[in-house]
């Protein structure tokens, strides 16, 4: 354990814990109420893990939109000698789009929001030459207010920064299953914001269908997921308006296992993505 | 799409005479079949007739002694060691060939490559070649547009795709106007059955299109139609089959030419019949069915259909040739369209097309026999039928700015 729910109070003296999120890699995340009744998200993260570095100065010196934002960063020591950082960030009400998903596939027009949300943040990414690297349901929120948010930017990649994965790593951080090829093969020349497309296609693929595109669910290892996700072509599936199938191509391109065959930035995938949402025919929900 | 005749042995004639029928007229010269004399009086002549030229430097088998070839002070015999060792040597290549392209006077300049055998190191060494060459050229060669030859070895071709989704990852890299692909055809086949070989070649096509840069495939025949669905800029092709499909022979054929047969294309089978098989049809009583629709016809083979027997009529090679480029010429722009998803539909008709046509000839004796592209029907579909499910969104939302 990092730090202790007592702790962490003492620590921020004005707020008081509300919940404490299971354990989840290298941190500890509360959500904790201020005096005040706003809740904020506290990570807590061992000083010094220039990965935690990375991602609050992407949050931080970028105003990226559907992205929580950072309200503060402190270091401190706890009781046992350790150096620690806690970041305070805003909290978005609502679930995670994995619980959401879990009581049943999106509708097309809300599919539309999430792809839309997901898109414009990519091409802010592209912009600021940084990949997420780890789109995926359960960092994104469905927020109270309907609009979709996209948190942890915790393995996120700055292109023009020098990497923090070992030069020699046959595989880069990513999430299986939503991570694209290029990811696990470990070809670091390779990635760029095409890798998120590539997740942002799988994500929209398993909110518009119910079904993850490539798994089924009884994937024994890691080994066995990397095979159907380089291999698995998902199924040809009709969604309601998409009578042209204009957007269900978009989102296998998106989803194309070779990096050259997706669309070549995240700025042409909107473009395509706009001219695409004219051939839909959506009647009232 | 466009057709660029591809020179050959004794095609300087026609290429003057196209000149005069045709709006424009692209000819990609080849060293090989002209001497430097021939190249120097040529061009202008080609110049006043509005003939727009490119100078291939054929540097394909740079051991080999061709006759020619060999005349041009560019050319090595040892060129391919120079390449990897000599780090001048590129420089003084380059310029040697952009003197030549200075007679011709050509608008594009392209950069020559080796056909090497694919090995486990084809990617390493044709990467470290091209990126050298096309160097050295940005240095020397301001005034053109700059094509990179990409000479793909059959072996390379019949590989899975990962390897071309590779050649086309590098070329992102590379600062070049286009490309001018050269393919090794699978078993030196003239139409080419390996459907992984032409798949490989539409996808590398498409993919470098995607990348907006303009793409020339060489040595190509009716086989090659199926490039418009990836939108490419021109196929070159010529009269005899040596400049319809690269041979990795690349050998003086002069003598060996002269003793080919006349065959006559019927462009709606996308096959080619001898003479003596339209004979058949004209005594079957079928030979009218053999006559191209009126968007295809033309007067070179008038003689063909005037009622008598075709192998007594005086068509020769000479009209076959003509009337060969000439249906292709308007083959490639029937196949051009406005759309992605209609150059697709024009494409699948064709091979219906051709199939039925096919068909209904072999029903009543007439065959196509080595030139019959009644197998390739269906490698041909399936390559663009792959194009469809890789590329295909890419290309239908890209295709207005390719």
């Amino acid at each position: 354990m990092l730090i202790s729910k007592v702790e962490l109070e003492n620590l921020l003296k004005d707020s008081v814990v509300v919940k404490e999120y299971p354990n989840s890699g290298q941190k500890k995340v509360f959500l904790v109420k201020k005096k005040n009744s706003d809740l904020e998200v506290v990570k807590i993260v061992k000083y010094g893990d220039e990965r935690v570095l990375r991602e609050v100065e992407i949050v931080t010196q970028n105003q990226i939109p559907n992205v929580p934002n950072i309200i503060e960063v402190q270091d401190f020591t706890c009781s046992n000698g350790e150096k620690y950082i806690y970041i305070i960030e805003q909290y978005i009400e609502g679930e995670t789009l994995q619980d959401r998903l879990n009581s049943g596939k999106l509708s097309v027009l809300e599919g539309i929001k999430l792809l839309k949300t997901l898109l414009d943040i990519s091409v802010i990414l592209e912009d600021i030459k940084t990949v997420h690297r780890d789109i995926k349901p359960s960092n994104i929120i469905c927020g109270n207010d309907g609009n979709y948010y996209l948190i942890d930017f915790g393995i996120a990649r700055q292109l023009d920064k020098t990497s923090l994965t070992f030069t020699k790593a046959a595989i880069g951080p990513h999430t299986p299953g939503y991570g694209a090829p290029e990811l696990f093969q470990y070809s670091k020349k390779d990635i760029d914001i095409r890798s998120d497309l590539f997740s942002i296609g799988v994500v929209l693929f398993e909110a518009l269908t119910g079904e993850h595109p490539f798994l089924t669910g009884d994937e024994m290892n890691l080994n066995e997921i990397w095979y159907r996700t380089k291999t698995v072509v998902p199924k040809d599936y009709m969604i309601d308006g998409d009578k042209n199938k204009q957007l269900i191509s978009f989102i296998q391109t998106l989803m194309q296992k070779h990096i050259t065959r997706r669309p070549p930035t995240a700025k042409k995938a909107m473009e395509w993505f706009e001219a695409v949402l004219h051939t839909l025919e959506l009647g009232e929900e | 799409m466009d057709l660029y005749l591809q020179y050959g042995w004794g095609m300087k004639s026609l290429v003057l005479d196209f000149a005069k029928e045709w709006n424009n007229v692209n000819v990609i010269l080849s060293p090989r079949d002209i001497s430097i004399k021939q190249l120097k009086r040529w061009s202008r002549e080609f110049k006043k007739n509005n003939i727009s030229c490119l100078f291939d430097p054929q540097c394909y088998f740079p051991r080999s002694n061709h006759k020619r070839l060999s005349q041009y002070d560019y050319w090595n015999n040892s060129m391919s060691t120079n390449l990897s060792s000599d780090e001048d040597y590129e420089t003084s290549l380059i310029k040697s060939i952009n003197n030549y392209n200075n007679i011709v006077e050509t608008k594009k300049f392209i950069i020559p490559a080796i056909m090497r055998k694919f090995d486990e190191d084809w990617i390493y060494r044709w990467q470290k070649d091209s990126i050298k060459l096309t160097e050295a050229t940005r240095k020397i060669v301001k005034d053109r547009k700059i094509l990179l030859t990409l000479a793909l070895p059959t072996d390379l071709l019949c590989q899975k795709e990962d390897i071309i989704e590779k050649i086309i990852d590098l070329t992102q890299q590379y600062d070049v106007d286009g490309y001018y692909i050269i393919a090794e055809p699978a078993n030196g086949q003239y139409l080419v059955d390996n459907p992984l070989w032409l798949s490989n070649l539409l996808q590398l096509c498409a993919g470098l299109k995607l990348q907006e840069k303009e793409v020339i495939v060489g040595y190509s025949n009716q086989q090659m139609l199926c490039l418009s669905t990836a939108k490419i800029d021109a196929i070159a092709s010529g009269t005899y089959l040596n400049v319809r499909k690269f041979s990795n022979k690349f050998e003086d054929l002069e003598g060996e030419i002269k003793r080919k047969s006349v065959w006559f294309y019927y462009p709606e089978a996308l096959s080619e019949y001898k003479l003596s098989f339209l004979d058949v049809a004209f005594n079957n009583g079928v030979l009218e069915e053999m006559k191209p629709i009126d968007e295809l016809n033309n007067s070179y083979i008038d003689l063909i259909f005037s009622g008598i027997m075709p192998s007594s009529t005086a068509f020769n090679e000479s009209l076959a040739f003509r009337h060969y480029l000439e249906s292709l010429r308007k083959q490639v722009y029937l196949c051009s369209r406005d759309s992605f998803d209609e150059t697709m539909s024009a494409h699948e008709m064709l091979l219906e097309t051709a199939e039925r046509r096919i068909e209904f000839l072999e029903k009543n004796g007439v065959y196509a026999q080595s030139r019959s592209f009644k197998d390739i029907v269906d490698v041909n579909r399936s390559a663009i039928q792959r194009l469809q499910k890789t590329r295909g969104f890419l290309l239908k939302y890209s295709w207005k700015s390719l």
